[in-house]
């Protein structure tokens, strides 16, 4: 049996972001159990990662200004508008709403929104 | 099964955090959202279901700012790291607050290529194929370069040369000065 190759600095990484397939990661865990120093290192960037994660998380709790949502639901309507249950088939946008759920995301919008 | 409409919807977040990368300033960064999500939204037909939609939608931010850039006869994504306000200002009066108030103040300082690549692989968990296709490179750029700002961050941190492979201590102070809670928990009791 051959002993397998020390890893390169771009596989150890490959490594940390799961890239590598269950053989080649397998032996490089091997790898790092016989080089603690490596380990190690791979620690403190994957725990450098997680801080990073950490603190692009506030952005994504913020909540959403209103303008986006209306943008959103403005667009539903629209859809909606135009779709079966009603008459004019010929205008609905190719490819789209086929297999849709109605009455799930209309509902909101049932009441009152008739032109 | 959720139709195109909600995949967007709940792809906001992050585009507001891809934006404020690259605009900046949480305004302007908004501002550029709104015209992304139109855009993406009136084109919704051209996404395939299967790809990736934040990589979809972040090809669309990314082309806006640039158009908008363009526009404003700026130089957008050359442009240095000091201009006016970090991405990530420090989170309020939270325990790991100073903590990651140095790493927001060290990832601020890095080129911007490097933060790009750290916030579209690390932050939002692209794959290194979605990232190129956003970052328009090489998926081998992308692993270099994913790989030297990584090595950039932690040496803007604490001021170490740090490498993947060579001989460790460097960057390995003690872990102590996390804001770890046991040892918080420790120094209330003694």
């Amino acid at each position: 049996m051959t002993r397998p190759e020390a890893p390169s600095d771009l596989e150890l990484q490959d490594y940390l972001d799961n890239r590598l397939s269950a053989r080649r990661a397998f032996e490089i865990e091997a790898y790092l159990m016989a080089n603690t120093s490596a380990a190690l290192r791979i620690r403190v960037l994957k725990d450098q990662d997680e801080r990073l994660r950490a603190l692009g998380r506030k952005v994504i709790e913020e909540s959403i200004p209103r303008r986006f949502q209306a943008i959103v639901d403005t667009a539903r309507l629209e859809r909606d508008r135009v779709e079966p249950g009603s008459n004019d088939h010929e205008s609905e946008p190719v490819g789209k709403c086929q297999n849709k759920n109605k009455g799930e995301d209309r509902t909101r919008w049932n009441r009152g929104q008739h032109t | 099964m959720d139709d195109v409409l909600t995949l967007i919807e709940d792809e906001i977040p992050h585009l507001r955090r891809y934006a404020r990368y690259l605009a900046r300033d949480a305004n302007l960064a908004d501002d550029l959202v709104q015209d992304a999500l139109v855009r993406a939204i009136a084109s919704r037909d051209s996404w395939r279901q299967g790809t990736n939609m934040r990589a979809w939608l972040f090809v669309i931010l990314r082309n806006t700012f640039i158009n908008d850039c363009r526009r404003a006869r700026r130089s957008p994504l050359t442009a240095d790291a000091e201009s006016a306000g970090g991405m990530l200002s420090v989170p309020g009066n939270q325990e790991s607050a100073c903590l990651l108030g140095e790493l927001a103040e060290a990832f601020d300082s890095l080129p911007k290529d490097h933060q790009e690549v750290l916030v579209v692989v690390v932050m939002e968990g692209m794959t290194y194929e979605d990232a190129a296709s956003v970052l328009k490179v090489p998926v081998g750029t992308i692993r270099s370069r994913l790989a030297r700002a990584r090595l950039a961050l932690r040496k803007a941190v604490d001021g170490y040369d740090y490498t993947w492979e060579t001989p460790a201590r460097a960057g390995l102070r003690t872990p102590q000065q996390g804001p770890g809670t046991d040892e918080g928990n420790r120094r209330e009791l003694s």
